[in-house]
Order: C-alpha cells, then structure tokens, then sequence
C-alpha cells in the first residue's frame, strides 16, 4: 500500500497545531507509529460511485428508523454486489 | 463452606434452594478479594459494606419469597466506566478521579433491579482504550492463570475478577475486542452482543459508534443469564435498538443440529496469523460442531485488514472527539499508551473518517449476504494466548489487525469462547458471530460446545505464587 511518507517534522507540526504538549521522549515514538495510519487511510479509499454513502444514516424526522436502515441496506447491498463485479471486469 | 468457583447458575440455583445464603456468598468472595487481589489487581474499589447490605436484603427478600431471579444475590464486579451514583467512576484514569455520578447507568440499575450485588468497580485499560499501563492511578490488572501476563483488554479487571472467581460475573465493553480479548486470555465466555441490544447510556464512551457494552462469565449460560438483565430497548441511548428480548437461557437447548457455520479461515492463517496451539484448538472445535450435527463450510470475506483500517479510524476520530479538550489542557494527565495512541488521531482528516464510514457501509452488507445461508461464522479470538506483560507494546493494536474488530464494524453479536489450555496451561479461544440481534444462537452453539468438551472444568490453580 503506499503511502505519502510523513516525516517527524510533519507529525510534530500536525500534534503542535492541534495543541497538544507532547513530551519530547514520546514525539519519535509517535512518528515512527505514523506509519501505521498512512497505511490504514489508504487502505480504506477505493473506486466508489460518487453518491457512495457513509455507514452512518440521519433518519427524517418522523420516518421510523427501522424502515430507514432495511431499505438503505438493501439499496447498499445492490450497489456493493454491483461494484464488486464492475471491479472484476 | 461456600465453594472457591461457582457459575452464576450454580449459586442461583443454590440460593433458590435456600442452601446457600447471599451472605455467605458476598462474604466468601470479599474474603478471596482480600486473599487473592492484592496480586491481581482487578478491583480499582471494593464496596464491601454496601455489598453486605444488599446481601441481607437480598436474602430477606428471598426467605420472604420474593424471588427477583437467577441473578438474585449474585455477585458481580463493574468495569470502572459504568457509572454508579455517589460511587466514583474514573474509567481508570487520573483525568476523571474525582467523577462522582449522580446516577447509576441504565445498566447497572437493571442489575439493581434483577438482584445482583455489585461488589466493586474494576480495573480497566484507561477510557477502555489505553493500556495496560504502569503509570495510572491504580496498576494493571494480571492474569489469574499466570500473574506475568497480560489479561487482554480492555476489560482487564472483568477478566481477571471473573476468572479469578473473585465475582460470579463482570461488565464489559468491547470497541474493537475489550470483552472478547480478556475473555479469551483469561479463559471466559465474554459476548459482544449487537449494537444496541444492551444501553450504552451511563457509560463512558470510547467511539460512539463501536461501543457495545456486554457480560463476561465463567460460561456461555452465565452470559445468557447476565445478557437477559442487560438488554432491552432504554430511551436514553440514541442507539438503542426496539427489539424483543428472547429467553436467553430457555435457547439452550444443546440442540445444534442442522446449525450452518462458515469458517473464515484467512483471518487467522494469512491476515493475522495464529500460532499453532490456536489453530489446532479451532480446528478441534470445528470438529465437535460437525459431530454435533452443524455443518461447516469455508468462508471468504473482505482481509482482515481492510476491517481493522475501518474500525481504527472510526475509533481514532470519534475517541478524539470526545477527549480532544481534555488532551489540550492536560495531555500528561492520561497515561501514555492513552495519550500516544489517541495523539495519531491527529494526523487523519474529516475525509479519512468519511471514508472509513463508507468502507463500513460496504463492508456490512458484505457480512448481511455473505450470511444469507449461514446461522454462525467461526475464526479466531486471539492469535495466542495470553503474552507476557512486557512484549505488549504501546502500539501493539495497530501492529496485527484484530481478529475481533469485524464484529464491531458490523455490529453484529460475537463471543469468545473457551477451546481447551496451551502445555503451560494458559487458555486458548475462537469466537462465534451470527446475524444481528441473534445473540440466541451464539449462545446456544457456545454452551452446546462447553457441554461437548471438558475446558470448563478447568480453573486457575490459586492461591497465586
């Protein structure tokens, strides 16, 4: 899987900007685990038909929950088994 | 003299005869905390007074016949984010050492209700995320079956209490594999049940989303016993799922008959290889469902990895965003493996966890058709069993992808389950899943599988050395 490569200046700056005073023995240890979610950030990206939705529903107000998540599920089911085969092709 | 090792079943049945007091119970198992935890470390609190209180209610109620149930003067333990009222609850950490709830979680009232006598809050990962660790308020928890080694987490205490015999039962959360990775270092039944069976209401939250709460006993009918107090639908969780709650302990019928399991096999031989003492245990499993009458077929599903890249990063952004104000203000307040691993949430980005949503989104329908033939999956809990202490490293969640964070993603009911004891006797485990909300049929597999095999005969050798 590749990945961009974050260096330890990279990750000390993205830990500084989001404020957080990590002491100086546990930033290196935390850049050289970096790695790890570069790796998982490409793993989770993949050709996907651009209304692709998320996991995570909002039901409309009033629209009984259940009914929402049955029906999503199925249209997902039929878009997924559809994108799996567009992908062997 | 009460017993060093009962089941809940067991001592429900007991006192329901009236040959065993509540009392007597609560004081046998106060006495063994005394003996025994001081090495193990699995209570962060014990409330002894208010344990023996509830006892003589306990007992009263029931000579006056008022029978709650199985769980009626049960002891049990609590992991330290269910939050009690006027006890504190600190999710093992110094951040919230002083964190006094005002009420007690949806479940623990429903525990009230059944019962069950809550004995102490217990030791946990810190925020059932970082851990183990040496540098929190109270030690780590230890394994009863060899006090070097680790007791998986993050349900740590659950773990060790139980096995320990200490508590009849404990509580458990599991976010990528907190209830199912304790139970299979420490030799339990421990059951994820599905996203929204039990209220997570009153619970500190690590992920939204992931978090399910769930029961750790010595066996498969103690789960269902624990699970029938625990679920059912509560208001106060916007998660909570309406659904009917089965007779848990009526669907063990050990009747397996006709059961159709897949193996996912590729979990554990190429994603995250186990060792071999594991995969013999499974295959030896596999064996005695086929003789009980189930088949079993192989299954191919998405690579382990691809499951634990989406988990991870739900955890990661959604753990963040409840800590994010905390970690600013008092980074070096948590632990490190805490602050570290939740420090990588960092470098993700909004898109990443838009991303991993909709990898969920796949991936759950995925395991919705890959079990339109199938009532169970079967595959490893663990890759081994339990390491020592120091060869688990403050990253080692990201090294191997879980085999238990699948079941999270899908939300789906999991449970690990004893399958037999290394040469150095330490426990080995596989787990079980099935469709949402038919944690029944897990439980009826599990318990038909203990009563088949000889592995729940066999407890921890203690007093500890």
């Amino acid at each position: 899987m590749k990945t961009q490569g974050m260096t330890r200046a990279e990750v000390e700056a993205a830990l500084a900007r989001a404020g957080l005073e990590v002491p100086e023995r546990e930033k290196p240890e935390i850049a050289a685990a970096a790695h790890f979610i570069e790796e998982m950030a490409a793993r989770l990206r993949r050709k996907r038909a651009m209304a692709a939705e998320p996991a995570h529903i909002f039901p409309p107000p009033g629209e009984p929950l259940d009914v929402a998540i049955q029906a999503n599920l199925r249209e997902t089911t039929t878009r997924v088994l559809a994108s799996l085969a567009a992908r062997e092709d | 003299m009460v017993p060093d090792f009962l089941t809940i079943a067991e001592a429900g049945a007991l006192i329901a005869r009236r040959e065993l007091s509540p009392v007597e119970l609560v004081q046998s198992r106060l006495t063994r905390i005394e003996r025994l935890d001081g090495k193990l470390h699995s209570f962060i609190r014990v409330l002894g007074d208010e344990a023996l209180a509830a006892a003589r209610s306990a007992e009263a109620e029931i000579i006056a016949g008022r029978s709650r149930g199985p769980l009626h003067g049960i002891p049990i333990g609590l992991k330290d984010i269910y939050e009690t009222k006027g006890v504190p609850t600190t999710g093992h950490s110094k951040v919230m050492i002083d964190h006094v709830p005002l009420r007690d979680a949806t479940v623990v009232q429903r525990f009230s209700e059944a019962g069950a006598i809550v004995l102490g809050k217990l030791a946990t990962h810190e925020f059932a995320f970082g851990g183990p660790s040496f540098d929190l308020p109270w030690p780590p928890a230890r394994n009863p079956w060899d006090t070097t080694r680790f007791t998986g987490g993050s349900s740590s205490g659950t773990g060790a209490a139980v096995a320990a015999g200490l508590v009849l039962g404990g509580t458990g959360s599991d976010t990528g594999g907190s209830i199912r990775g304790p139970a299979a270092y420490c030799g339990l039944a421990g059951l994820k049940p599905s996203y929204g069976r039990i209220s997570r209401a009153g619970i500190l939250p690590l992920a939204f989303s992931l978090d399910h709460a769930g029961p750790m006993a010595w066996n498969a009918e103690d789960c269902g016993i624990m699970l029938q107090a625990m679920a059912g639908y509560d208001p106060a969780d916007p998660a909570s799922g309406d659904h009917p709650v089965p007779d848990y302990r009526a669907s063990l019928s050990g009747e397996v008959k006709g059961l159709r399991i897949g193996l996912i096999r590729h979990f554990y031989e190429t994603d995250n290889p186990a060792n071999e003492a594991t995969r013999r245990g499974i295959a030896a499993a596999v064996k005695v469902f086929e003789e009980l009458g189930c088949s079993v077929r192989e299954l191919r599903v998405s690579p382990l990895a691809d499951w634990a890249a989406c988990g991870i990063m739900i955890m990661l952004a959604e753990g963040y965003a409840i800590h994010e104000a905390t970690l600013r203000e008092r980074f070096s307040d948590y632990g490190e493996a805490f602050r570290d691993r939740m420090a990588l949430a960092v470098l993700t980005t909004g898109a990443d966890y838009v991303q991993a949503m909709r990898l969920r989104r796949e991936l759950v329908a995925e395991f919705a058709t890959a079990m339109v033939d199938l009532d169970l999956v079967i595959t490893a809990a663990a890759a081994s069993e339990a390491p020592i202490f120091d060869s688990v490293g403050k990253f080692a969640i990201l090294e191997r992808p879980s085999l238990t964070m699948p079941f999270n993603v899908t939300g789906t009911p999991a449970m690990s389950v004893c399958c037999g004891y290394t040469t150095d006797g330490l426990p080995l485990a596989f787990q079980l899943a099935s469709k949402p909300f038919d944690e029944a049929t897990v439980l009826k597999a599990a318990h038909a599988y203990e009563r088949a095999t000889p592995w729940r005969s066999i407890r921890p050798r203690l007093p500890l050395t």
